[in-house]
């Protein structure tokens, strides 16, 4: 034991990155590159240090949990509203009263406790190719089950989080039977194995089996930004109904954080309009609203305005996991 | 050497392979019971058979091929150097990247498809995200491992028995058939045995072709059923199949086992073979290198063409960050093995189940050994490992590649000491003291599986993503978490950058190598 403590302590005596008091520390599972022009234009601004600490969902949650009160931690940064929820229900977030994050931010796209705001939009939409599908055929999520669809439709894996925060609000609003139904209808209709990422099927959907599918817009914006002319169109579901699902890229301040004020200054900054129009540039998401970006991508604006569901996405992370086995069960792999 | 260095040793290694495991039994206690009765009704037994058949299928190619590769390499020793580097290129992509690569290539957009289609027509197509193709491509990805591993073997002692078989003139398909692939079967073995391992602790290629196998299970469980528990449960079932495994490599190879001199061996004196034969293994070397490296690495190349990217991306950063992580890491790996190897030189049947012990961890997702030593780090030993200290993290990412990868340098030494003769230390150890005979002898007898166990830990840990993905020691990330950081945006451009560098430095450290090897043949 007096072995192990004597390299531990020798282990730790080795140099450590400096903290600073005005440096804040963000834990993200947000890419990179998806997250520098942020950071960077806010330490333009503030002159504020910002440290980022990459990693993925959980091992990222569990970190958090590991360091408890002394993570250097101030800001958890993610994709995916079930990981906000998730963290929240860890008791690893700190609720905040913020004008600017509840005027900027819609209710449905924000805890209601305040302890997590939506970033950006990443809508989950239709997609098809048009040599093959007329647009007037499609309508809802729902509809893609129907036997119409047989040996046409394309779906990402199960083991993604984007349909299965889908499928958890479709079982919020339609119960689970009905949304069963839907799901055992998607994998009778699927042309071919389900694809491990948004962009292989959109690419299948152009030269392979693939009639139609679900994707979140921003991966057909981005093939469209290096190809103008792809051909492939977006169509955005539900439009008459419920609204398209729409998940987040949000954030939330570290119940620890002894910067708070600094953490929620950044948070506030994220909601506004420079900070939305590069968030929506980078990636070609949604702004929390579109009123916030007065020139919105042309990209964006192309795929024209569309209706979203007002169900609050805490919803998505409640039931992720009666949605993971509900898709089980119907064998969507 | 001396017993309380021995013991302590083999107590501390023991220890770090223990402790993770420990707290995987621990956290598999905690288990949401709905979570698990779905898992265990649905999905689990589905997922051991697509385990089983993924792993032992990309096991039986790879012994195939690189077995095949090897021996053909004692016929064209000319190329022996080119059939190595092919072997150590292909090691140096990561298996999901060379999954990508080759998937792009004969995915629905692709060249092949593109080409059929304007043959048979544009509904043409086919499924290649199939068992069959995943098993074919893990296979090649994986085949180094057999061929490095039967490299050793032909380095060592097999000339004799064909040399014996030839002069009791047998033919040379006879005594290939019946003499040399029956004796380098060992080696194919270790090496085939190392292709099981990997299979099942593999996420980002299996994910890649949608295979359900358990690794894939572990991370639904912790990511979508945010159930650690389950994923901790999951594990120890991964474990009592590496258990198993072991067990049938170890009756496999107990019948195998042959000493001789470790000398290197020259083999083409031996075949005359036809002309139209050494055209045919010409052709066969051709075809292999451009599957192999001429594709993955053209594809690269063209999504990396662009100068632009080069100037944008901080690789050189990246580079260094990566070197300074594997280089101190492995040879902390290699020297900790290395010292346990030593340690327990009398062979019987508690070292060779402790060798086995310290081989479970290669069967194991990095990810869940990293949570596993945070918890424990936490839980038993009361410190908070955050992601701010260096010296910390660089003594548990060494811990942890030691759990992970130390089977790898520990089999180059067993076969190493398969070769030799026992009488030989025992010799030795009349005429001199402990500490002589080990820097005089044992050293130099074991220096060829050092060196190798030293190549295959630094090739393993430079392209290891999960675990490096979540303990980072040194501020720039990695080549291996660039790579996934934009190859999972399906950045290809800028992936493809990072790969092209992590492919050099491989070669760059296959020359050193090699020079060294010389530098060390000359010195003797």
């Amino acid at each position: 034991m007096r072995m192990i403590t004597t390299v531990l302590l020798l282990a730790l005596a080795l140099p450590s990155f400096s903290v600073h008091a005005d440096e804040l520390t963000i834990y993200s599972t947000r890419k990179e590159q998806l997250l520098e022009p942020l950071i960077k234009a806010y330490q333009q601004k503030t002159g504020h240090t910002i440290k980022v600490v990459y990693d993925t969902e959980g091992p990222l949650l569990e970190k958090l949990k590991q360091e408890g009160a002394q993570t250097p931690a101030d800001v958890l940064l993610v994709v995916d509203a079930g990981n906000l929820w998730k963290a929240a229900d860890l008791g690893l977030l700190l609720p905040v009263k913020s004008k600017t994050l509840e005027k900027n931010v819609p209710t449905s796209l924000r805890d209601p406790q305040g302890q997590w705001f939506a970033l950006t939009r990443r809508v989950r939409a239709i997609v098809y190719n048009p040599a093959k599908v007329k647009e007037s055929e499609l309508s809802t999520y729902e509809d893609l089950a129907d036997a119409k669809w047989k040996g046409k439709l394309c779906l990402r894996s199960s083991t993604k989080v984007y349909n299965q925060s889908l499928v958890a609000m479709m079982i919020e609003r339609l119960g689970p039977d009905a949304t069963k139904k839907v799901v055992d209808g998607w994998v009778k209709n699927l042309a071919v194995k389900v694809f491990s990422d948004d962009t292989s099927l959109i690419k299948a959907l152009e030269n392979g089996p693939c009639h139609v599918g679900i994707v979140n817009s921003y991966y057909l914006g981005n093939l469209i930004k290096t190809n103008p002319e792809f051909p492939v169109k977006i169509f955005w579901p539900n439009q008459k109904t419920s609204g398209a699902h729409v998940n987040i890229s949000g954030a939330g301040l570290i119940k620890t954080t002894k910067k708070q004020k600094l953490a929620q200054n950044f948070l506030e900054w994220s909601v506004q309009e420079e900070a939305q129009k590069i968030l929506s540039d980078i990636n070609l998401e949604f702004p929390v609203q579109e009123t916030l970006v007065k020139e919105l991508n042309p990209i964006l604006n192309k795929f024209g305005k569309f209706k979203a569901d007002t169900l609050n996405l805490s919803t998505a992370g409640k039931r992720q996991q009666e949605a993971v086995i509900l898709m089980d069960s119907a064998g969507y792999q | 050497m001396f017993s309380w260095l021995r013991w302590s040793a083999l107590l501390v290694g023991a220890a770090v392979v223990a402790a993770p495991l420990i707290q995987l039994f621990f956290e598999s206690q905690s288990i949401d019971s709905e979570v698990w009765q779905h898992l265990r009704q649905n999905q689990i037994p589905s997922s051991i058979l697509e385990t089983f058949s993924f792993s032992i299928g990309s096991a039986l190619t790879a012994l195939i091929l690189g077995s095949s590769w090897a021996v053909i390499g004692l016929f064209l020793p000319r190329l022996s150097l080119i059939l190595k580097l092919s072997m150590a290129f292909l090691i140096a992509i990561p298996t999901y990247v060379f999954g990508f690569l080759v998937l792009s290539f004969i995915d629905f957009s692709g060249p092949v498809q593109s080409g059929l289609k304007s043959i048979f027509g544009t509904d043409y197509f086919f499924e290649p995200r199939t068992h069959f193709w995943a098993i074919l491509i893990y296979g090649v990805s994986t085949s180094p491992y057999v061929y490095f591993s039967v490299e050793l073997g032909l380095k060592s002692q097999i000339k004799k028995f064909i040399e014996a078989s030839l002069s009791l003139n047998a033919s040379l398909f006879k005594t290939l058939k019946k003499v040399l692939l029956p004796t380098l079967m060992p080696w194919s073995l270790v090496g085939a045995s190392l292709v099981v391992l990997e299979a099942l602790s593999d996420f980002g290629f299996v994910d890649l072709f949608g295979l359900n196998t358990l690794s894939r299970l572990l991370y639904k469980s912790w990511g979508s059923l945010f159930s650690f528990g389950g994923a901790a449960r999951l594990s120890l079932i991964l474990i009592g199949i590496c258990l198993f495994v072991m067990f049938l490599i170890r009756l496999v190879n107990k019948t195998h086992v042959q000493r001789d001199n470790s000398e290197t061996q020259i083999y083409s004196d031996l075949f005359d073979i036809k002309k139209s034969t050494r055209l045919l293994l010409y052709l066969l070397v051709v075809a292999g290198v451009f599957i192999f490296n001429l594709l993955p690495i053209g594809v690269l190349i063209h999504h990396a063409k662009a100068f632009a990217l080069w100037q944008e991306l901080p690789w050189f950063e990246s580079a260094a960050s990566s070197l300074t992580i594997s280089a101190l890491v492995s040879l902390f790996v290699l020297i900790f093995t290395a010292l346990i190897f030593f340690s327990s030189h009398i062979q019987n049947k508690f070292t060779a189940w402790f060798f086995d012990f310290l081989n479970l961890g290669y069967g194991l997702p990095g990810t869940l050994l990293a949570v596993a030593f945070y918890i424990f780090f936490a839980k038993f030993l009361n410190i908070k490992v955050l992601s701010d200290q260096t010296g910390l993290l660089f003594l548990i990412i060494s811990l942890l590649y030691f759990v992970k990868f130390s089977s790898l340098s520990l089999r180059s030494l067993q076969n190493q000491q398969k070769q030799l003769d026992p009488h030989l230390l025992e010799s030795a150890s009349l005429l001199a003291n402990k500490w002589n005979v080990f820097w005089k002898v044992k050293f130099k007898l074991y220096w060829q599986a050092l060196g190798l166990g030293l190549f295959l830990l630094f090739l393993e840990i430079i392209k290891e993503l999960p675990a490096s993905l979540m303990i980072k020691p040194l501020p720039t990330p990695s080549l291996a978490v660039r790579i996934h950081q934009y190859a999972s945006e399906s950045d290809w451009a800028r992936a493809s950058v990072y790969s092209l560098v992590l492919l050099v430095i491989v070669g760059l450290t296959l020359i050193l190598k090699k020079v060294f090897e010389l530098s060390l043949g000359k010195t003797k």
